[in-house]
């Protein structure tokens, strides 16, 4: 009966824990990349100049008293929809007394209740 | 054919040893091999880091009124106070980014150096700014300068350590507006012929005040507010007996305060034709009144009350029985100025 | 002589020299090598000044008198298409510095347009000055104008609505030379 070869071992063990090593810290430094590379990343994605741009143009709307004009309703909607993807929405509620602003330009969606304003 | 025992060399036979290991490595060299993009990103990671502390750093300097809001009137003398200040933002209220506030800038860019700098009313550098602006574990290093761009000249204010030449330093640059204040309400008195009231009596209404948007807003409980009074020197002789400022209507605390009611600042500080002011001075050419910011926030008041500022003199001064201190009274409104911010970090 | 004793040695061997080469190369051509992070960093700085930029442009510097706010310089840029003028305060704002490091003037430029609904509430598109962008690595940033009621507008402007408030659309394009 052939025995199987037993020389030679301790190369393989060894090789296979030098192998294994070195996955695990090419792990490592891949993730590490992937830490600072969503940064700045994750600042533009999220659209805050437009979302305090949309607030500011609503809140200009209240205080010129045009904020019940739809003509403006569609100004903002048309436009935006068209040159930058975005959907903006606002509502009045008299009664109530609070506007209602939505936007959402596929990445970030934001919703305010602007109370007696 | 095989023949047991002789080594062919036409044979392509490998050992079972040498495959196992020969397959183990190869594994493990394609997968290292395919990871060689992110080796290359490390060498990068630091640059980005220090980028994303500077621009939250703006933003907590730019857009945020800070921590608590009218911190400019802490006075930092006082480990208490100083412990109050939880966040440096230079903003002038919460909704109106970009809008700086003149008193904030100013006593941002107040500091000094330890150890002297705990026992007076300026900022520690770096401990200060690294803990109220910055934030993080890590002891980075700052520039963060200010350089105005409107027509009235502001100081190169700047605080932190110098930019560096060789390395590389996380950087942003904001662009802003500063709102700026040059307001005084003058009464010049005149000598007509129907004198009656001996008495000056100033009405702050704090609700008119404040129904102004903030970026044009002049604001009394955290800002200096400062009246003119001249023309004495055309009336017959005047002596000044009494200046206090009162809650109005005149009920329940605190009632009336006196000039002499606080020796330090905050207080009502009263000139007469520039000298401080003794009850029983004679007065020659003017009255000044300012009134330190943060006074009435001492005092207790708060954005629906109203004061009366009252100075009672000896004669007959004037025949108007109340002047106002609001938008169409005073001298000079606030108005806005560009300026431009520059964060560094590293 | 020859014979295949040894071999785990020899690919071992060769297995190595392989990776350090490679190792070898990668770290000295790493050097110079503009990887996407950089350039995520350099958009994030420009966008965030641009938006900066129209902003304050956008806000009045005074209140104005009580029966009529005043308009912020950027809304009277827009009605009387003075793109000169918005050009020399846009590029004014983004391009200066404090001076901390020496005398600095940065070297940005734009090409802006503007879109507003016309009269048959279709989006019309007109530019609004600047320089021809070729391929530069550039943002865009934009900004609402509140336009009130004008029974002329602009002839720039052709087919705007008359006789009604309206918004429109700055957009401007943003990039170093």
């Amino acid at each position: 009966m052939a025995r199987m070869n037993e020389d030679a071992q301790w190369i393989v063990m060894l090789g296979f824990i030098i192998s294994i090593i070195l996955v695990f810290l090419a792990l490592i430094v891949n993730q590490s990349a992937l830490v600072g590379k969503t940064t700045s990343e994750s600042v533009l994605d999220f659209s805050k100049s437009e979302i305090q741009d949309v607030r500011a143009e609503i809140i200009e709307y209240n205080w010129n008293g045009t904020l019940n004009q739809p003509s403006l309703q569609h100004d903002l909607l048309n436009i935006s929809l068209e040159q930058k993807g975005a959907i903006i929405w606002y509502e009045f509620n008299q009664t109530e007394d609070y506007i209602f602003i939505h936007y959402n330009d596929g990445t970030t969606e934001y919703n305010e209740m602007v109370r007696n304003p | 054919m095989r023949v047991p025992g002789k080594i062919d060399h036409e044979e392509g036979l490998l050992s079972l040893d040498f495959i196992i290991g020969f397959t183990i490595f190869m594994v493990a060299l394609i997968f290292v091999a395919i990871m060689i993009s992110g080796l290359l990103v490390h060498l990068q990671s630091r640059t980005i880091d220090y980028d994303a502390v500077a621009y939250r750093t703006s933003v907590v300097l730019v857009e945020d009124p800070g921590e608590p809001a009218n911190w400019h009137l802490k006075n930092l003398t006082f480990p208490a106070e100083r412990d109050d200040v939880r966040r440096l933002g230079l903003s002038v209220e919460k909704n109106y980014p970009g809008i700086l506030k003149l008193n904030k800038v100013e006593k941002f860019f107040n500091y000094s150096t330890p150890a002297g700098c705990y026992v007076v009313d300026k900022f520690c550098k770096p401990e200060d700014y690294r803990e109220r602006l910055i934030f993080g574990d890590y002891p980075y290093r700052f520039n963060i300068s200010l350089r105005g761009l409107g027509p009235t000249p502001l100081p190169p204010y700047s605080v932190g350590s110098e930019i560096p030449v060789n390395t590389s330093y996380g950087f942003i640059k904001r662009i802003v507006k500063i709102q700026m204040q040059n307001t005084t309400l003058t009464i010049p008195l005149t000598p007509e012929p129907d004198l009656n009231q001996t008495t000056i009596t100033i009405r702050i209404p704090f609700s008119d005040l404040y129904a102004r948007a903030p970026p044009y807003r002049i604001d009394p409980l955290n800002e200096e507010l400062n009246v003119f009074i001249n023309g004495f020197g055309s009336l017959s002789q005047t002596n000044i007996t009494d200046a206090k400022i009162c809650t109005f209507p005149l009920i329940g605390t605190p009632g009336c305060i006196g000039e002499d009611a606080y020796a330090d600042p905050p207080r009502m500080n009263v000139f007469i034709d520039g000298i401080s002011y003794i009850p029983g001075d004679r007065v020659d050419d003017n009255v000044t009144l300012i009134i330190d910011q943060g006074f009435f926030h001492r005092v207790g008041y708060d954005r629906f009350d109203a004061v009366d500022a009252v100075l009672t003199f000896d004669a007959n001064v004037t025949n108007q029985s109340m002047f106002y201190y609001n938008y169409t009274t005073v001298d000079s409104l606030p108005w806005l100025e560009p300026a431009v911010i520059e964060v560094s970090v590293w | 002589m020859v014979n295949d004793a040894g071999q785990i040695y020899t690919i071992e061997g060769i297995a190595a020299g392989v990776l350090m080469i490679v190792t070898a190369y990668l770290v000295v051509s790493t050097t110079t090598v503009l990887t996407p992070q950089d350039v995520h960093i350099i958009d994030m700085q420009l966008q965030q000044l641009g938006n900066d930029a129209l902003a304050m442009m956008d806000t009045p510097d005074q209140y104005g008198s009580t029966t009529i706010r005043s308009y912020s310089p950027l809304t009277v840029m827009v009605m009387d298409y003075n793109h000169n003028a918005f050009g020399y305060q846009f590029l004014s704002y983004v391009n200066n510095t404090t001076n901390i490091a020496g005398t600095g003037y940065d070297r940005l430029n734009y090409y802006a347009n503007i879109s507003y609904l016309n009269d048959t509430f279709q989006i019309q598109t007109v530019p609004f000055g600047g320089q021809p962008y070729y391929r530069e690595n550039a943002v865009k940033v934009t900004r609402w104008v509140y336009l009130p009621a004008n029974s002329s507008p602009n002839i720039a402007y052709p087919g705007m609505r008359s006789d009604t408030n309206q918004s429109v659309l700055l957009e401007v394009l943003l990039w170093r030379e």
